[in-house]
């Protein structure tokens, strides 16, 4: 599986929407459940997924898929 | 889809359109004269600082997310630490992923030795979990211990809180009031202890003399991390609501041991008057003194027609002493957090007894 079908498989599970509700266009405005507090359990899990700590000042502007997926790449050194 | 929202720093100005959206969402507000206080908190002279009163979410001229920031000075031996702590966390339903933002500023600010939330819900848990911040280091601060005075008030508020409808958790109070007197009667009879030469006397929070400071001025020494107790902090913090405190000083034949201080809230949804303990302060030499302090603040209680008398926080010793009464308990399910960024602070607080906490520290009496 890649990054990017990781990354959407956690929206879908902490979000608890279909998977075809998400998209790489998906922000956070599209989604029902996508709040503060979902945030972090969103960030939590994808930490633990990809074994990796987000800087702090990038999680507060992970609220899009594009940009969670450009972050997460980042992260790993695949950018 | 909605606007980015601009992440600034909060002014007076925006004091409607804050409370425009408390109300919005269904929070109540602050008054603007509780904002304007917080502007003249002593801990600012003291720290000598310009520092944030919070922050705003601004979208299309309307602010869609609110946190304030209170500044508060504590001491560790004879040592001033300043601390922010947040407050009023508020944000937009259609702004609900940018709130954020607003922790990530209260986390980041310099100049400050630690941070504090005691507003203790689930959002703010998780949140100053993920910026690494732990559950403040006072064992049972989540048990709230407290008497009764008034057993129909009491059991209408608790059917009330079980959601049952007014009328029926009135009749149902009603129906069981005697027997639960009794219970509290039997459980609470030592709060009749009394002792001649041990007082409490109602004291006026504008003429706190300076015996206040002078406890002060020993007790800041001591290795314990403590909130500023000066009289000018005193002051400030009880004049913000007057009405709503109540100071009794502590003396034995004729000498100060210290203070408590109360604070009466109406919880307008239980209508319940409860009395809630902020600060038992002082130095009461021994535990019988204390256990005679207790009881006469009961009977001083009684006297102000509340319902209940609250005791939350407070080291082992002054709980146990409390626990003597018998008290009922009720668990809040959520610890406030703290999070210390210099190195000295985060080794010492890990020692049993560091923190004297109660209602006084961070926003918990604001």
């Amino acid at each position: 599986m890649d990054i990017q079908e990781k990354v959407i498989q956690v929206l879908v599970n902490v979000f608890q929407v279909s998977p075809s509700k998400i998209s790489t266009k998906t922000t956070s405005d599209d989604v029902e459940k996508w709040d503060s507090m979902n945030h972090i359990n969103m960030i939590l899990v994808l930490e633990q997924e990809f074994g990796i700590r987000y800087d702090e000042e990038q999680v507060v502007s992970m609220l899009s898929v594009e940009e969670i997926i450009d972050v997460t790449k980042g992260m790993l050194g695949l950018q | 889809m909605t606007t980015h929202p601009v992440l600034r720093e909060v002014h007076i100005s925006d004091y409607e359109k804050v409370k425009s959206l408390f109300c919005k969402i269904g929070m109540p507000s602050e008054s603007i004269e509780a904002w304007k206080a917080n502007r003249k908190n002593p801990a600012l002279k003291k720290a000598g600082k310009s520092f944030p009163f919070g922050w705003v979410l601004e979208a299309e001229s309307n602010i869609v997310g609110y946190l304030a920031n209170i500044p508060m000075m504590y001491s560790y031996q004879g040592s001033d630490v300043f601390v922010a702590a947040s407050r009023a966390y508020a944000v937009a339903p259609e702004y609900k992923s940018h709130g954020l933002k607003l922790a990530l500023k209260f986390f980041k600010q310099p100049e400050v030795s630690a941070l504090l939330n005691t507003t203790a819900n689930e959002y703010s848990a998780a949140v100053f979990k993920y910026f690494k911040a732990n559950p403040v280091p006072q064992a049972h601060y989540n048990e709230a211990l407290f008497l009764v005075f008034n057993s129909w008030r009491f059991l209408r508020a608790v059917f009330l809180k079980c959601k049952f409808p007014d009328a029926i958790a009135s009749g149902v109070a009603l129906f069981l009031a005697p027997l639960f007197k009794i219970i509290t009667i039997l459980k609470q009879k030592e709060t009749c202890y009394c002792r001649q030469d041990l007082l409490l006397k109602r004291v006026c929070v504008d003429e706190l003399g300076e015996e206040f400071d002078k406890l002060w001025a020993i007790k800041r020494e001591q290795k314990v991390f403590y909130t500023d107790r000066s009289v000018a902090m005193l002051q400030w913090r009880i004049n913000i609501a007057p009405s709503y405190y109540h100071m009794y000083g502590a003396y034995l034949k004729d000498k100060f041991l210290g203070y408590i201080l109360l604070k009466i809230e109406h919880v307008e949804h239980l209508k319940l008057k409860r009395c809630l303990i902020i600060d038992i302060f002082g130095d009461f030499k021994n535990d019988e003194n204390l256990v005679a302090l207790v009881s006469g603040l009961s009977r001083e209680v009684k006297e102000l027609s509340v319902d209940t008398l609250e005791f939350i926080g407070f080291p082992k010793a002054v709980r146990n002493i409390v626990k003597r009464f018998l008290p009922f308990k009720r668990i809040i399910p959520n610890w406030p957090y703290f999070k210390f960024m210099t190195q000295n602070l985060k080794t010492v607080c890990q020692d049993s007894g560091f923190w004297y906490m109660s209602l006084m520290d961070g926003d918990s009496s604001l």
